[in-house]
């Protein structure tokens, strides 16, 4: 108990809560912006992360993380094109409700089921991050080997439309990870002579290649276009304008049921808030008394799709903190985030750094109070952040990511990265494949070789050790079945889909 | 049929091919010539050949199972055609440009242009960009998050302090 208050004591100091501020504006404003994503403010962010201590830096990001999520819904409702891909069921009622004049009822309940998604979401990572990282405690490295097959295959599989994009991307993330000194005898790989190349690519260069430069040159493609005409916030009827109690009745229920799906979804590898905001909405659609009211106007549908896509927020800290696996691209990146910082989650963390952890766990539910308070007080500036060409925005963003990949190391060989990876990025997406998975399995390869040759070493070349085992012959199971069920989905042409 | 996944595919494959077959031995292999590594079951070769041999493998699937409801050929618009490759020589130009001129004259430049190139008319939008923009972020870097930024031939004494 007196860490959890030493804790507390220190995200309320004055500097800590300016960071917390920092990034919930920021995250929200960047939120907002149509074809300004959270894991590109994230990313954009780490560098500044520097020069901070892990409180702070945990603090700008989660920040970032939870406004930004709900940033999307701002956008969605106002212009009709939702700042984020998550926001993009928020924008099928919540537009319709703003050209009746209703866009602040909206804004307001989307902020109502945020908050509820957000502190759901927090209380069951409190709740569930300590058990499995107990239990995951009894691993040894061919367990974790096992476990990170898994991981890798969930999220290879799951993300995006298509099973082979997925792992053609996860695999293509394993190959670019192998750059550098080989993890066991230090033998250096691929490395051409250049020592910036000794420790693999810089991470950081790379995520602000994949996520925001390239976002950059898909936005240029589309001619920096921004969306539908720009609703007002508030409309001839001040009553319009307010969440009745008969609107938080008939949300109450949608909320809690949204909220949980959230979590759900969260929680496994590779799916993503955009596909839990769309089965929020959709069950929220399916179980309601008149469907057809749904998408012209109903303010349950905006009540759903917030809850469930902020519900993801700390249900995808989950594995992250507890297994040290990343689930999206923005936990990736938070992952990488930690490790600038000397801290590796895992099951150890719980153990040697509890600070950390707490600092997660309160800093989420401050990340989410300080989010409603900025959405109340300052929904108008935030409005007028709308307004901003994006053909001026983007020029400013790129000179932001040249300064942060050079910051690292002071190297414009990671420039170079940078540039190189927002090539990738954009040819990826040209062609359909997702990126996050790359992201992911980059990330997870070094630990993951390591586990698997040290498994290999201690059982003496004998590849049986990954099947009896327990946990780890379950690891096995769980990822044929996996495989199976996503090929089934896949051969039937259905299935989820993932918007970042 | 999906051209489009056929074709990069295919050349996914070939080029994960080229890569286990010529990339990857080019790793040292003399670790095995060590008594005290022995032990050792897989080499640093291991990993990229399972890497490589995965890209070749989900390479092939993309080329025989193309996916559903893409079209035939990477469709960009006609007039958005020129801004991407725009913007990349814009990037590139400005890197190198950074480690001439330093990162306050050379942004100042890259936005000048970009902003240009992409229809902003302006001038009292563009000149604000151009001066307030690099130097802000200067000395946001240098002065709040103590990060240095390339100085280059003209460093501004001032803006170090």
């Amino acid at each position: 108990m007196d860490l959890v208050l030493t804790v507390a004591q220190d995200i309320l100091s004055p500097l800590n809560l300016l960071v917390l501020f920092a990034g919930v504006v920021g995250g929200m404003v960047v939120g907002a912006i149509p074809g300004l994503t959270v894991t590109m403010a994230i990313a954009l962010s780490i560098p500044f992360t520097l020069s901070m201590g892990p409180t702070p830096s945990l603090l700008m990001l989660l920040g970032i993380y939870c406004a930004g999520t709900y940033g999307g819904s701002i956008s969605a409702i106002l212009l009709n094109a939702p700042g984020t891909p998550a926001c993009a069921a928020t924008a099928a009622d919540g537009y319709e409700l703003a050209k009746q004049g209703k866009a602040y009822k909206a804004l307001r309940m989307a902020i109502i089921a945020s908050i509820y998604g957000g502190l759901f979401s927090t209380a069951v990572l409190i709740v569930l991050a300590p058990q499995i990282a107990e239990f995951a405690l009894r691993f040894g490295p061919p367990e974790l080997a096992m476990l990170l097959v898994f991981s890798l295959t969930v999220v290879g599989s799951l993300s995006g439309d298509s099973i082979p994009k997925g792992l053609f991307a996860a695999a293509l993330g394993m190959a670019l990870a192998t750059v550098g000194s080989d993890p066991m005898l230090a033998v250096p790989r691929f490395t051409f002579g250049q020592f910036e190349l000794f420790d693999g690519f810089a991470y950081i260069p790379l995520l602000i290649g994949l996520f925001a430069l390239a976002e950059m040159f898909g936005q240029a493609e589309s001619g920096f276009r921004t969306g539908g005409a720009l609703m007002p916030l508030k409309g001839a009827d001040p009553e319009g304008s307010r969440v009745t109690r008969d609107d938080l009745r008939r949300c109450a229920i949608p909320i809690f049921r949204s909220g949980f799906l959230g979590v759900f979804v969260g929680i496994l590898p590779g799916l993503g808030s955009s596909i839990a905001t769309f089965l929020g909405y959709a069950e929220t659609k399916r179980v309601a008394k008149d469907p057809s009211r749904f998408g012209k106007g109903a303010i349950e549908g905006v009540a759903a799709s917030e809850s469930a896509n902020n519900a993801v927020t700390g249900a995808t800290l989950i594995p992250l903190l507890a297994l040290s696996i990343p689930g999206d691209g923005v936990t990736a990146i938070i992952l990488g985030a930690f490790l600038i910082q000397g801290v590796t989650p895992g099951p150890l963390i719980f153990l040697q750094n509890p600070d950390i952890v707490y600092t997660v766990y309160l800093g989420l539910i401050a990340a989410n109070i300080l989010m409603g308070i900025v959405a109340v007080v300052a929904m108008r500036p935030m409005v007028t952040v709308l307004k901003v060409p994006k053909r001026v925005l983007y020029p400013i963003i790129l000179m932001v990511c040249v300064a942060g990949s050079y910051a690292i190391r002071n190297n414009v060989f990671d420039v170079y990265v940078m540039l190189g990876a927002g090539l990738l990025g954009y040819v990826l997406r040209l062609f359909n494949i997702p990126v996050a998975p790359l992201l992911v399995a980059f990330i997870l390869t070094r630990p993951f070789e390591e586990a698997l040759r040290q498994a290999l070493v201690s059982s003496e070349g004998d590849l049986t050790v990954f099947v009896t085992r327990p946990i780890a012959a379950f690891f096995v199971v769980l990822t044929v079945l996996a495989i199976l069920f996503t090929a089934r989905r896949n051969l039937r042409g259905g299935g989820l889909r993932t918007g970042d | 049929m999906q051209r489009i996944d056929c074709v990069f595919g295919i050349a996914v494959a070939i080029l994960a091919l080229a890569f286990v077959s010529f990339g990857v031995p080019t790793i040292s292999d003399e670790w095995r010539q060590s008594g005290t590594t022995r032990y050792f079951t897989m080499g640093p070769r291991f990993y990229p050949y399972v890497a490589g041999w995965l890209c070749v493998v989900f390479g092939a699937l993309m080329a025989v199972r193309p996916q559903a409801g893409l079209p035939d050929m990477i469709d960009i618009r006609s007039d958005a055609r020129w801004r991407v490759p725009a913007l990349m020589a814009i990037a590139f130009g400005y890197v190198v440009l950074m480690q001439v001129l330093g990162f306050v004259l050379a942004s100042a430049a890259m936005l000048a242009v970009a902003l240009a190139t992409f229809g902003v008319r302006r001038w009292y939008v563009i000149l604000p960009v151009v001066v307030v923009a690099p130097l802000a972020i200067k000395l946001l870097f240098l002065r709040v998050f103590a990060l240095v930024l390339p100085g280059g031939m003209f460093e501004l004494p001032w803006v170090l302090g």
